[in-house]
């Protein structure tokens, strides 16, 4: 890694080097400093020493950014879930426009959570900001046997914010992990997940929405790597693009020999409301087992005809119809989030939204 | 306690016979890669001096290049083992009764001969680096259609055409085996299909390499005009040696506007092959460009035939089976531009790997902010057929407009079950249900092959069973 420069989000198989989707360098020149989040805790927590177990835990936006983390901002404190107990949930909520204005600061918000045999967790991390500024948030995950954990990460961002948001995770025997990815705009939003299914029968599912900004660059890695037999992993993205943005997004289903059993499949649509959006899309599959179950599929573009066509046929004018599919997709997403004033502020956030008609 | 099914590799002892070859029969330049050795291939083939100072600009570009940092490793791959130039002391001919015995028991075997009597228009035979046997029917030359050795082409009443085209779609600023096979080109085919001439049955050329260490270059340059319209079969095959052989062949095809061209290959490289192998397609309006890919053989494979719809209306419709065994690591795909309004690509692509062999597919769809209502479709699956083997599929979309529909699938999996117990339970065992759905399974390919391919390409894909269901 050069001085202040960062690989994130490569291609577990890399490809092509002039489509431009290997990978993303990326330049951080800013002072670290650690943002003030406003944590609210409901259940059964206690606050240790970060386990060494989760230096070895992959994350989407890889080595480099990992690094960047332990050096200038490591998680010294994890939260740990008691054994067996459950309703636990810790809401965060970051708000750049309320942190103190430092000149060339980078915010960053690192956790860690311990998730015990058979207990639960929700996590629901709310983003926001207008700001110019950077954030970073790097989140860990270590589940034991039988847990399930909800991951909720929204993020407002106007197009003046510069946001990097990092994942990592691993999942025991029967554990359950459920990620739901809401973004809003932003002027340069990074985001990776990387879930280990290391457990026998665990399962992973990720929901993915976004709705970029006019001149938004989106770079995602999204990765499911199965180890355990008889593991699931899914991942659905639904995505709605304006403007100029850019937006490549990396998805990958990873089978591992001895994976035996496991199924995996992903899915994304991502639909085009300008004729000046670039859309990049990766969906890998790497499969070293015999005895699993892949699949991916993508639609990419405008909207279907017979879509348009039923719905004008009904009255509803083309831009009408473009702005009730963005919204639907989105909603789609929305709606797997578990905490109901989130989901309905999220939701009216959409509905709100003139500016998807008028794009 | 269950026995586990084994699936044998394909068969290759129909093409793993060799002749030897010695200073009396063979020229050969020294081993590697020299501008000396460039030099003196270059005086071998008489060039116009223009080819002369291409191939030395070539071998500049070469050095320049770096190796890719993607795909399957090269490691094994050293160029200055590989001899870049090897000719039998023979005349080219278009009778076979003049071909040297040994070289023509070579074709023999491999059925070229009798394939031209029976289904063909026309035949190029190249014998690692020359081609020893160009031919084609009367009835098909009246028509004014072109086929022959580039070389010669090269310097008859197409050198204007040949100079314009060769190495224009396929450039040395591409890769580095682009690069090298600029420089040490020598073989390969020129086909021109006049204005509105349909050719009804199609012209093959097949390309052995024999001599161990070598490596081929065969440059093929098919250009089909307005209205015309050809299936062009590429057939290749290699004896197996214990040191790593080349094959970094170019074939630039020119699909005119209103055009049609199909492009069959089946390759059947040794298990010594690094086979690096490029193709690229430039589709005017209205034009159709047809892949229809089998790749059997090579020990290492980047094979990835490119098609540029740069007319409207231009289409290009690709289907492809790779099948991977032990020690094969066949990295195959395709690529696509859609430039042109109105373009339309639908590929069908299926991979099968066994044994610890590793197969990829490996694929790319841009579509440009200028092909308005383009459409796509990439549908790819892969079987397991065991646990020690690898599957791949790394797809890659690219864009820029609204007004495009994209559609992706893959699938991979292993044989299941309940298809075979459905199978079994209407009479038949087991091996028999398993030898059905792999059959099946490479259908999409044998389907579009003549049928004299066809039953080829199913004599590749052989497959015993032995045991019960794993």
């Amino acid at each position: 890694m050069e001085e202040n420069k960062m690989i994130i989000n490569r291609l577990p198989m890399t490809t092509w080097n002039r489509l431009k989707v290997n990978q993303k360098t990326v330049e951080l020149t800013n002072t670290l400093q650690e943002a003030p989040a406003g944590i609210t805790i409901s259940g059964s927590f206690s606050l240790r020493p970060t386990d060494t177990a989760f230096e070895s835990i992959e994350t989407g936006m890889g080595p480099d950014f990992d690094h960047f983390i332990s050096e200038n901002a490591p998680a010294s404190l994890m939260y740990v879930v008691a054994p067996g107990t459950k309703n636990n949930t810790i809401t965060i909520l970051i708000d750049y426009d309320a942190m103190p204005e430092l000149s060339d600061a980078a915010y960053v918000n690192a956790f860690r959570f311990f998730v015990s045999e058979g207990s639960d967790l929700t996590v629901l991390m709310d983003v926001r900001g207008t700001a110019p500024v950077t954030g970073l948030t790097d989140v860990k995950i270590l589940a034991q046997a039988n847990a399930n954990v909800t991951l909720v990460q929204t993020k407002r961002l106007s197009e003046a914010v510069r946001y990097f948001g990092n994942a990592g995770t691993d999942f025991g025997e029967k554990s359950n992990f459920e990620l739901v990815h809401v973004t809003f705009s932003g002027k340069e939003v990074n985001e990776g997940c990387t879930t280990k299914l290391s457990g026998d029968k665990s399962s992973a599912r990720y929901d993915i929405g976004y709705l970029s900004g006019m001149e938004s660059d989106i770079d995602q890695s999204y990765l499911i790597r199965f180890t355990g037999k008889n593991t699931n992993g899914e991942i659905y993205s639904n995505g709605v693009l304006r403007g100029t943005t850019r937006k490549n997004f990396r998805g990958t289903i990873d089978f591992i020999r001895g994976c035996v059993g496991a199924s995996g499949s992903e899915k994304e649509d991502v639909l085009l409301m300008d004729d000046t959006v670039v859309n990049l899309t990766s969906p890998l599959i790497l499969c070293g087992e015999e005895d699993v179950e892949g699949e991916h599929g993508a639609t990419l573009g405008r909207l279907a005809e017979e879509i348009l066509f039923y719905l004008e046929a009904r009255g509803v004018s083309e831009e009408d119809a473009y702005k009730m599919v963005a919204d639907g997709r989105m909603a789609s997403v929305i709606r797997h989030i578990p905490e109901s004033q989130l989901r309905s502020e999220l939701l009216s956030l959409v509905s709100e939204d003139e500016t998807i008609a008028e794009s | 306690m269950k026995e586990k099914t084994w699936i044998d590799d394909v068969d290759r002892s129909l093409y793993d016979f060799r002749y030897g070859y010695d200073d009396e029969h063979y020229y050969k330049v020294n081993e590697g890669l020299t501008p000396e050795i460039v030099e003196t291939i270059s005086r071998e083939k008489d060039d116009p001096a223009w080819m002369r100072e291409f191939r030395l600009k070539c071998l500049d570009l070469y050095y320049k290049h770096r190796l890719p940092n993607w795909g399957p490793s090269l490691d094994g791959l050293n160029m200055d083992n590989i001899v870049t130039y090897v000719r039998p002391n023979s005349k080219m001919t278009a009778k076979w009764e003049e071909v040297p015995a040994e070289i023509k028991e070579t074709f023999e075997k491999l059925g070229i001969p009798q394939a031209e009597r029976d289904s063909l228009a026309g035949v190029g035979a190249q014998y690692d680096s020359e081609l020893v046997y160009h031919n084609m029917k009367a009835e098909v030359a009246e028509k004014g259609v072109i086929y022959s050795d580039l070389e010669s082409a090269m310097k008859g009443e197409y050198a204007d055409m040949i100079e314009e085209h060769f190495m224009k779609l396929l450039t040395p600023y591409d890769h580095k085996f682009m690069a090298l096979h600029g420089a040490v080109w020598s073989g390969g085919s020129f086909v021109y299909v006049p204005k509105g001439v349909k050719v009804e049955i199609p012209l093959q050329s097949y390309f052995r390499l024999n001599a161990p260490g070598a490596g081929q270059f065969e440059h093929t340059l098919i250009i089909v005009d307005e209205g015309a319209d050809l299936h062009f079969i590429e057939g290749c095959s290699a004896p197996k040696y214990n040191i790593a052989n080349l094959h970094a062949g170019a074939v630039e095809l020119f699909v005119a506007k209103n055009a049609r061209l199909r492009y069959s290959t089946i390759e059947n490289w040794s298990k010594n092959m690094y086979n690096l192998n490029s193709k690229r397609a430039l589709v005017e309006e209205g034009g159709r460009m047809e892949f229809v890919s089998g790749s059997f053989g090579s020990h290492v494979s980047y094979l990835y035939p490119m098609t540029i719809l740069k007319g409207d209306r231009s289409s290009l419709e690709y289907t492809g089976i790779t099948f991977a065994g032990e020690g094969q690591n066949l990295d195959t795909g395709m690529k696509v531009v859609h430039i042109g309004r109105d373009t339309k690509s639908i590929v069908s692509s299926k991979g099968i790997s066994k044994s610890g062999g590793t197969s990829t597919f490996r694929s790319s769809v841009e579509i440009r902010n200028t092909a308005k209502n383009a459409k796509s479709t990439v549908d790819c699956a892969s079987l397991m057929l065991d646990d020690i083997s690898r599957s791949d599929t790394i797809p890659v979309m690219d864009v820029r407009t609204q007004d495009a529909d994209v559609g992706h699938e893959a699938k991979i999996g292993r044989i299941s079950d309940d298809s075979i117990f459905y199978l079994m339970s209407r009479g038949m065992s087991e091996e028999e249900a398993r030898a059905m759905i792999v059959s099946g399974f490479a259908d999409n390919v044998s389907k579009e092959l003549p049928l004299e391919y066809a039953i080829e390409m199913n004599n590749l894909i052989r497959l015993e069973m032995v045991g019960s269901i794993g």
